[in-house]
């Protein structure tokens, strides 16, 4: 799973639009990644079509998105396998 | 005030990229696109300005999601229209060039739809050139001399048309990490 895949899933345990995971992810990592709107935009049509995050709710013009259970599996999965990571390079200090 | 008239950039500038470094050049000479529509491919028009730093993003979406642009505009870009299937983007800029796509999946997936859009052109003229070569040729029911030649003259057309689209594909490949 790519960062930026990791963080839009991340930022999706809670209800949010396209920009609110824009502006989450990037006080989140305090300006390290700011996500662009098209690389968002991207990336929910295609968690989306995966089954990982869906659709809530829209107004006029936003839509709202939440992540599934089978999203929060992978997210899961993901965190065990970053965590792994993090043992072993601490092993490298 | 002065416009300038700039004909077939689209088709001198057929990379997504390609057309955004080359319209963020005419902004820096102060030349400001105000407005595309589905005939800007053929003929752009730019008012003279202030020179500007912009950063012009070409998007292709067939069929885009309700929040499509709302996600943009929130983001600070502003729609400058769209032409066919192609939306473009731009927004003011001080330091560094702001993306709109961030990471290296998004912004192959972006070339991608450029190129798929290029392949099934490709596909449909050679489609076409086919037909009408088997028309002229008789093979699609009797015609007259008349009407044969101009099926094969249409069948030299889009085949020309299609040859003339695989270098274009060739580019966008090229530039597909950009």
């Amino acid at each position: 799973m790519s960062e930026t895949m990791f963080y839009i899933l991340f930022t999706l345990r809670t209800e949010q639009h396209g920009y609110g995971v824009i502006k989450y992810v990037e006080e989140l990592t305090d300006g390290r990644i700011v996500l662009g709107a098209g690389t968002v935009y991207t990336s929910l049509g295609k968690l989306a079509g995966d089954g990982l995050v869906t659709e809530t709710s829209r107004d006029d013009r936003r839509t709202y998105y939440l992540i599934t259970h089978l999203g929060t599996d992978i997210l899961r999965q993901e965190a065990e396998r970053i965590a792994e990571l993090y043992r072993y390079a601490k092993e490298i200090q | 005030m002065s416009a300038r008239r700039e004909w077939f950039a689209a088709f001198r500038n057929v990379a997504p990229a390609d057309l955004e470094e080359w319209l963020e050049g005419k902004a820096r000479d102060g030349w400001i696109l105000d407005h595309i529509g589905q005939w800007s491919s053929v003929l752009m028009t730019f008012r003279k300005d202030e020179p500007a730093k912009y950063r012009y993003v070409a998007d292709m979406q067939v069929s885009p999601r309700r929040d499509y642009l709302s996600t943009y505009q929130d983001a600070g870009w502003e729609n400058v229209g769209r032409m066919a299937s192609c939306y473009l983007w731009r927004r003011p800029y001080t330091g560094a060039r702001p993306d709109a796509f961030t990471d290296e999946e998004t912004v192959r997936a972006r070339s991608n739809r450029f190129f798929g859009a290029v392949l099934i052109s490709i596909a449909v003229f050679v489609v076409g050139s086919a037909a009408m070569f088997l028309g002229g040729y008789g093979y699609l029911g009797d015609m007259n001399s008349g009407d044969a030649t101009q099926m094969k003259w249409a069948g030299v057309v889009f085949g020309a048309v299609a040859l003339v689209l695989v270098p274009v594909a060739v580019r966008i490949r090229r530039r597909k990490n950009r």
